[in-house]
């Protein structure tokens, strides 16, 4: 059995930029390995056609990929993954400020779920489940 | 009329209507074009407002679209135009009234959750979706190549619409326009619809995909239809020009329905494809619920929120200008209804013209609306008009455009006794209901425009003069200076209701010459104008009138031609003496050639008054007149001259007689500078007529004949411009 085409949802409703949307969810399966380097994507108009967006939201998204070395636009049209230039091994400094942001924003997370009524052991749970999807 | 057909392909036009306005019934939370969200339709108020709003649509939609019927059936463009558009200015309302009276506090935020695929997928569009459209144009192409091989065979007029009944009530003429528009127009259609599958392709999400591609199959299907049914027709002039349809008339809907049919079968699907995808566009992005506009959304369609068929996004800049275009070519197409219907009657009408101008007034007969059949016997028709058609002698068929008044065409005809006009009222079909003879119109196209505010000048005595330029042609054009008879005349010669300078003035413009005349010095002056002399009456302005004309900016100065007409025929030779090389000929119509005083007396006798009557007219001429015209021949002086001479006569005149005719015929027959020709019917004002002339006959409205206007046309243009030195 394969697995199913990789594809994106974005909801308008969402407080969420619709370009942060759509940056999330094609680094996640980026990393996921879904698409794997030498794979096309649509053009900027195609997938804005498709999503129904402006097509500036998704050249943004293709922009911020690429600057992350996911991606490889040519000429603005062929958008391309690519292998990422060897794993950054970022600075002490750097990573001490990296882990610092992600508990900031993972507690804001985890205090509206345990708001909503998630336990604790539920929590933990799920991030250890997210942590080995993202290997 | 034909009921079967009337009622059968009115049921099938409101069926679709009644239940697409319903559609889709099974499905209770839509109603027309806006989604009804959760919680709504538990409330009893809100269901009773649906219901309502469901009944009212389906109602007007049924209204609408049997007034749309109506007007296609009885042919008032308007109606047809009116009813849809009365129809989605309701509906638009109905929804927002809906809306706004019970939809808000119910309204849930709208799902707006859009998927897309990474991965590229083709388009994958089945062979015969591209195919078809290419099939049709290749259809029409045939069709044309087919009528441009047997273009001999095509009649000069045929049919190219038929009522319910199949009887021909439109028609077209053998032109360029006449026999290609149907494959232009259809072409444009499909050229429009192949390119909306490609848009299609292009801009429709692939996530409805069934969908787009039942869209495109609707559109390569009737694509294919349409111009196949259109090649067909468009081969019918090749069967001549019988007026009724070829084979029986329901042959002509199942054609058309048979293409229609799947294309229904295939919007039934999509309605159930409905009831899984709502394409997730914001409420507030529909304009009434059928417009939609959003420009932060990069498609130029989006997928219809009911029904098959998409909606362009007014707020993509592409999408605007297919709409601009879209309303443009409705409103032209619209427009251009009544303006060919203009037009087919307009040809309608020239054909019955023509046919009395070729004598086939039992084609005119045909042509009749039951109006004017019932009321007479084709026989007693034909009688009228072959009697009326005797006096004219032989007529061209018409030239100009018709002068047109309501539902009357009124066409000048050109015969060879005199011009006349015929006057055909049509009805709204383009049948005939009332056919007469009238005065020939101003002949509009060919109008010679005349130059006012010109004057004659000679001393101190000023004559207003006109100068008649032909419309058309290259300018320079030669001129001729009309002088008139004797007595105090006008510019137009008016004797009662004849006026033969303006006949000339117009005659000649037609034929592109020019033309100057002016009211004689005694019509302006009356006894001030002193006569003393032939020169005083009539030479002296005839002359300073050839100067004038010879410096007008569209004369050539050196084509200035003096016609002169009874008195100024008889005055022409001193005339052409005295302008000398100002002017290029002269034309003399029913000149004087023997003394005057014999004249005068003969006139007397031959209307039976007494010789007294003929020394009273003399002695109202001064003594000094008589004296200068002592012993002048103008045939004699005409013969002396260098002037090329054109002396014409009417043999039915009895004032100036063929004895005059004969006394310039023994001074310049054997001449090569002059041309005599006399008229059997023409009088003296060069009108035609029968019997014994007399004066009554001026009282009979006429024209100046188009045999003498063709010929002084024809001499004046025989005559080159000489090589200026």
């Amino acid at each position: 059995m394969t697995a199913p085409a990789p594809a994106i949802e974005i909801d308008l409703a969402s407080p969420i930029p619709a370009y942060r949307q759509i940056v999330d969810q094609v680094r996640h399966l980026l990393v996921t390995e879904a698409l794997i380097p030498g794979t096309s994507l649509p053009s900027v108009r195609r997938l804005s056609v498709d999503l129904g967006v402006h097509h500036n939201t998704v050249a943004e998204a293709y922009r911020t990929l690429a600057a992350e070395g996911w991606l490889e636009i040519a000429q603005g049209k062929t958008v391309r993954v690519v292998e990422r230039a060897g794993k950054p091994a970022p600075q002490p400094q750097e990573r001490d400020a990296m882990a610092v942001s992600f508990e900031r924003r993972l507690r804001h997370l985890a205090a509206e779920v345990r708001a909503q009524g998630l336990s604790s052991n539920a929590i933990a749970d799920r991030l250890r489940l997210v942590a080995e999807e993202v290997g | 009329m034909n009921w079967q057909a009337l009622v059968l392909s009115g049921v099938g036009i409101l069926l679709p209507t009644a239940l697409l306005q319903i559609f889709p019934f099974w499905q209770k939370r839509f109603f027309f074009t806006v989604r009804v969200p959760d919680g709504y339709v538990v409330t009893a108020g809100a269901r009773e407002t649906l219901h309502r709003f469901r009944l009212a649509a389906w109602g007007v939609g049924i209204l609408c679209g049997a007034a749309m019927y109506f007007g296609v059936v009885t042919g008032e463009p308007a109606l047809t135009v009116a009813a849809p558009l009365v129809n989605t200015a309701f509906l638009a309302g109905l929804i927002q009234w809906a809306r706004l009276r019970t939809l808000p506090e119910a309204t849930a935020p709208a799902g707006a959750i859009r998927r897309a695929s990474l991965v590229e997928n083709e388009d994958g569009s089945p062979w015969w979706i591209w195919g078809a459209p290419v099939m049709s144009l290749v259809i029409l192409a045939a069709a044309v190549g087919f009528l441009t091989l047997h273009w001999d065979d095509i009649p000069v007029r045929f049919p190219i619409h038929w009522d319910i009944d199949g009887q021909a009530n439109g028609w077209s003429r053998k032109s360029f326009f006449g026999v290609y528009r149907i494959h232009m127009t259809s072409f444009a259609v499909q050229t429009f619809i192949a390119f909306c599958i490609f848009a299609l392709s292009q801009t429709a999400s692939p996530r409805s995909l069934p969908r787009r591609r039942a869209n495109q199959a609707i559109l390569a299907v009737s694509s294919l239809g349409v111009s196949l049914l259109l090649a067909v027709i468009s081969l019918f002039p090749l069967r001549g020009t019988p007026a009724a349809l070829p084979g029986p008339w329901w042959a002509w809907m199942v054609l058309p329905l048979a293409f229609a049919a799947p294309a229904v079968a295939k919007s039934l699907q999509l309605q159930k494809l409905e009831l899984e995808e709502v394409e997730p566009t914001r409420d507030e992005n529909w304009w009434g619920g059928m417009l939609y506009a959003d420009s932060s959304d990069s498609r130029m369609m989006v997928p219809n929120r009911m029904g098959p068929g998409y909606s362009l996004n007014i707020g993509n800049p592409a999408a605007r200008i297919v709409a601009a275009l879209l309303v443009l070519f409705t409103l032209g197409t619209v427009f251009s209804i009544p303006l060919a219907g203009q037009d087919a009657k307009r040809l309608q009408a020239r054909d019955a013209a023509t046919e009395f101008a070729r004598g086939d007034y039992a084609a005119i007969y045909r042509r009749g609306a039951p109006v004017l059949q019932n009321s007479v016997t084709p026989a007693a028709f034909e009688q009228q008009l072959a009697r009326v058609a005797a006096s004219l002698g032989v007529c061209k068929a018409p030239m100009a455009e018709p002068v047109v008044k309501g539902t009357s065409y009124l066409f000048g005809l050109e015969c060879s006794q005199t011009s006349i006009g015929v006057n055909i009222v049509l009805d709204g079909l383009g049948l005939i209901q009332g056919f007469f003879l009238a005065p020939p119109p101003a002949s509009a196209s060919s109008k010679p425009v005349p130059l006012p505010n010109l004057e004659v000048v000679t001393g101190e005595f000023k004559l207003p003069a006109r100068l008649t330029v032909p419309a058309t042609g290259d300018a320079p054009f030669a001129c001729v200076v009309l002088v008139h008879g004797s007595g105090p005349q006008d510019m137009d010669e008016t004797v009662i209701g004849n006026k033969p300078f303006r006949d000339l003035a117009d005659g000649l413009a037609a034929r592109n010459v020019a033309t100057l005349r002016y009211d004689k010095r005694t019509k302006v002056y009356g006894a001030k104008s002193e006569v003393k002399t032939l020169a005083d009456e009539t030479i002296d302005d005839a002359v300073s009138a050839a100067r004038l004309c010879a410096k007008q900016p569209k004369v050539d100065a050196h084509r200035v031609f003096i016609l002169g007409h009874s008195l100024g025929g008889y005055a022409a030779p001193r005339i052409a003496q005295a302008a000398g090389s100002n002017i290029r000929g002269m034309i003399v119509l029913a000149g004087t050639s023997r003394p005057l005083a014999t004249v005068i007396d003969e006139q007397i006798a031959y209307l039976g008054a007494p010789p007294e009557q003929a020394a009273a007219i003399k002695k109202t001429i001064p003594e000094s007149w008589w004296k200068d015209v002592e012993g002048y021949n103008p045939a004699k002086l005409a013969a002396s001259l260098d002037t090329p001479f054109l002396i014409l006569q009417g043999e039915r005149d009895y004032q100036v007689t063929m004895a005059d005719f004969a006394g310039w015929r023994e001074a310049l027959g054997g001449s090569k500078r002059a041309t005599l020709r006399s008229y059997p019917k023409l009088n003296h004002l060069f009108i035609a007529g029968e019997g014994k002339p007399g004066p009554t006959e001026y009282f009979t409205p006429g024209h100046v004949a188009v045999e003498a206007i063709d010929d002084i046309a024809a001499w004046v243009k025989s005559i080159r411009s000489p090589i200026p030195k």
